[in-house]
């Protein structure tokens, strides 16, 4: 029997979850949170998470200790883009939008069930949003 | 009967008996801790019924502090620790080092005092969520394990 997990529970590891997470991110660093924002070169990418490339390279100018960087040239913060999946698609800059792309990162972080490493393959983003609308849809859509 | 202003009025220390008082529990003190600091904990003492699994602190592996932390440990009679102390290690590794030392169990009190040793290591790059690996080498090491995170979107 398929069994719909809770967004409490799609937001957790067997480790810690989300809002432990996120709490842990206020603290983590002496001076200020963990988290950011910065201008990447790509706009099309909202945020990120994680420090280091695929080859072992540190992201030049992000601190070791980042844990969530969003893109000021992207959907986050500008209207230009929309974020969301499928016909739900939220402008830019918008809570909800806001609110979508953290929920996406945050699952990354926690290693949501589904959730797959999405950096350079657009499919695998796509999927990934496909998962936060079905796990967290109705909450963001009722933020206002 | 005494009200709390009482207890606390500088002058309220200042009875002969009182301070007899605190001498005898200086001295005593003195002695316990000069016997901790003195005596080796023998291996051969130390047996261990549970060690409890630990993940590596969150806020230490976002601010990636990674290092050893050292604590002793009280064993009360039942085998049960009654008291961890950090003697060093990183201060963001401290707390939750010796709230996972009281946790362990002992099958019987052969040493009162334990050394429990943690050691706190990144090790490599992991894909996200990067989940904390434990391992216990008898009877009194520690190693938790966690990676950097590559990038993802």
């Amino acid at each position: 029997m398929h069994k719909r997990l809770t967004l409490r529970a799609w937001l957790s590891n067997q480790d810690f979850s989300a809002s432990q997470l996120i709490a842990a991110m206020e603290t983590a660093v002496s001076g200020g949170p963990s988290y950011g924002y910065g201008v990447l070169n790509s706009s099309t990418t909202a945020a990120f998470v994680g420090t280091n490339n695929t080859d072992g390279t540190p992201i030049a100018g992000l601190p070791a200790n980042a844990s969530i960087t969003v893109n000021s040239n992207g959907a986050f913060f500008n209207s230009a883009y929309t974020v969301g999946s499928g016909f739900v698609q939220y402008t830019g800059g918008t809570l909800q939008a806001q609110i979508f792309i953290l929920v996406h990162e945050l699952a990354h972080e926690v290693g949501a069930a589904g959730f797959q490493p999405d950096a350079g393959n657009p499919s695998a983003g796509a999927s990934n949003n496909a998962l936060v609308q079905k796990n967290c849809g109705s909450q963001i859509a009722g933020v206002h | 009967m005494r009200t709390p202003q009482e207890y606390w009025r500088p002058d309220a220390w200042r009875t002969p008996r009182r301070l007899i008082g605190s001498f005898l529990l200086i001295a005593a003190m003195g002695t316990a801790q000069s016997r901790v600091e003195t005596l080796p904990v023998l291996d051969e003492n130390v047996r261990i019924l549970h060690v409890e699994r630990m993940i590596y602190p969150l806020t230490a592996k976002i601010g990636h502090k990674e290092g050893v932390v050292v604590l002793r440990a009280t064993v009360d009679s039942e085998g049960r620790v009654s008291e961890a102390v950090p003697l060093s290690g990183p201060k963001a590794l401290l707390k939750e080092s010796a709230e996972n030392l009281k946790k362990w169990t002992f099958t019987s009190p052969h040493s009162s005092t334990v050394l429990a040793v943690y050691w706190f290591r990144f090790q490599g790059l992991c894909e996200l969520p990067c989940l904390s690996g434990f391992e216990f080498y008898p009877p009194n090491l520690v190693v938790v394990t966690t990676g950097t995170p590559i990038a993802t979107e």
